[in-house]
């Protein structure tokens, strides 16, 4: 999936989420400006980041569990194990 | 003072007379910044009212009606001049808030904790009746719904296309088993508030009749388009994603199964090479002959030794008659 962000830039969810995993939280105008509306809506519905809360608004954000997960397995470098087992299967299982 | 009015949507499978409360107060927690702490308690009377109360102030909810559905309407009253922290309220009822009052009535099942918060509670400065066809309420959570199962519909498919591109199967050498495990987690997810949105949908206030002359019922017709067809793709994701899923794991299975046979098959042709080599070994006849002669030989030695011993032992007898018989003749005498 790409879109266009405020500034014009081509993104992809993984770009998106890297920035969610990487910010972890923060001012909700700022992700807004950096993924655009869409995206940051579409990110809450599905629940990759909630809403903050403090005594006057709801201004923050933070990434929730799901998004960590989804990042760590589908995005980020496979560890040394994971590694091994797919090497496993490349190489002796022929996959 | 301002009159609000208030559509709370609890998820509900079935078509009810009643929600059963499941509990009547909550106290919680609702900041997320760990300096500014926010204590909020939600209580629900025996009139259905509910009671919001934070360090600085209170706000009642006054029980309206509610329909078969889940819709709950309630009315309060905000003082905008007053300076609590319950100001907020005012402008739209925050997540946190409406997730706690659903938690009066809901159980989280068929989905994660966190995922029925999404859904923002319906507020109105004017009056309207969830029990007429296409309110505002219900085109409110159906409009929420949509937008909801297009987003899970989209991002689903973006995560599916990437586990399943070849970039990261292959050349990172990256099975990647826990992403289909992830995928999967989040369509059962999408599919359990599926099966709450169906209450919704079912709704007897839900007119989805194509009138043209009608463009709100045009529109709902639409969202409901929307919200079955991003389901049934959620549905069909899933089914993809799962026959792949098994699809990996069984050629894994297989694999290992046949590089298993493979070695047990090497394995018995070495240990029967062994087996033949070592029967052979011991069947030479020039190695047998040795053998039984030196057994020969050994038993033969035992044999000759056993007759000296025998030989020594009777010299040693007749040796000691003698020597008897020589001491009784000198009595005599």
């Amino acid at each position: 999936m790409m879109f266009t962000n405020y500034n014009n830039n081509l993104m992809t969810q993984e770009m998106a989420l890297n920035f969610v995993y990487t910010k972890q939280s923060g001012e909700i105008s700022e992700l807004r400006n950096k993924l655009s509306d869409d995206v940051v809506n579409q990110f809450e519905l599905v629940g990759f980041i909630t809403r903050g809360i403090d005594s006057q608004s709801e201004n923050t954000w933070k990434i929730t569990e799901t998004a960590k997960r989804i990042f760590t397995t589908m995005y980020k470098k496979p560890s040394f194990i994971e590694s091994l087992k797919g090497m496993y299967c490349h190489y002796i299982l022929k996959f | 003072m301002a009159l609000k009015y208030c559509a709370f949507w609890i998820p509900t499978i079935y078509h009810s007379e009643n929600c059963p409360c499941i509990q009547n107060n909550i106290s919680r927690d609702i900041s997320d910044n760990s300096s500014q702490r926010h204590h909020i308690t939600v209580t629900l009377n025996t009139d259905r009212g509910i009671v919001i109360v934070n360090n600085t102030g209170t706000v009642k909810l006054t029980y309206k009606t509610h329909s078969k559905n889940g819709l709950y309407l309630y009315e309060y009253d905000i003082d905008e001049e007053s300076d609590s922290s319950l100001l907020f309220i005012s402008k739209e009822m925050p997540n946190a808030i409406y997730h706690i009052i659903k938690e009066l009535f809901h159980s989280h099942v068929h989905h994660e904790e966190n995922a029925d918060s999404l859904l923002r509670a319906y507020v109105s400065n004017d009056p309207f009746d969830i029990k007429s066809e296409n309110n505002p309420a219900l085109v409110h959570y159906l409009s929420i719904y949509e937008n909801k199962f297009i987003a899970y519909s989209n991002q689903i498919s973006s995560l599916c296309n990437t586990l399943l591109s070849n970039s990261q199967i292959i050349t990172k050498k990256h099975l990647n088993l826990g992403g289909y495990k992830e995928i999967e987690r989040l369509c059962f997810n999408a599919l359990g508030e599926a099966l709450f949105c169906e209450t919704l949908l079912n709704s007897k206030y839900t007119n989805s009749d194509n009138h043209l002359s009608n463009i709100d019922h045009n529109k709902q017709r639409i969202r409901i388009l929307n919200i079955r067809n991003a389901v049934q793709n959620i549905k069909l994701i899933e089914k993809r994603n799962l026959t792949e899923f098994n699809f990996r794991n069984t050629k894994i299975a297989f694999k290992n199964n046949t590089q298993g046979l493979t070695i047990s098959i090497f394995s018995i042709i070495l240990a029967t090479i062994g087996i033949y080599l070592t029967v052979k070994s011991f069947s030479t006849p020039q190695y047998a002959k040795d053998i039984m002669v030196s057994q020969i030989n050994i038993e033969n030695e035992l044999d000759s030794s056993r007759l000296n011993e025998k030989r020594i032992v009777n010299q040693i007898e007749i040796s000691e008659k003698k020597i008897l018989n020589s001491g009784r003749s000198k009595k005599r005498m």
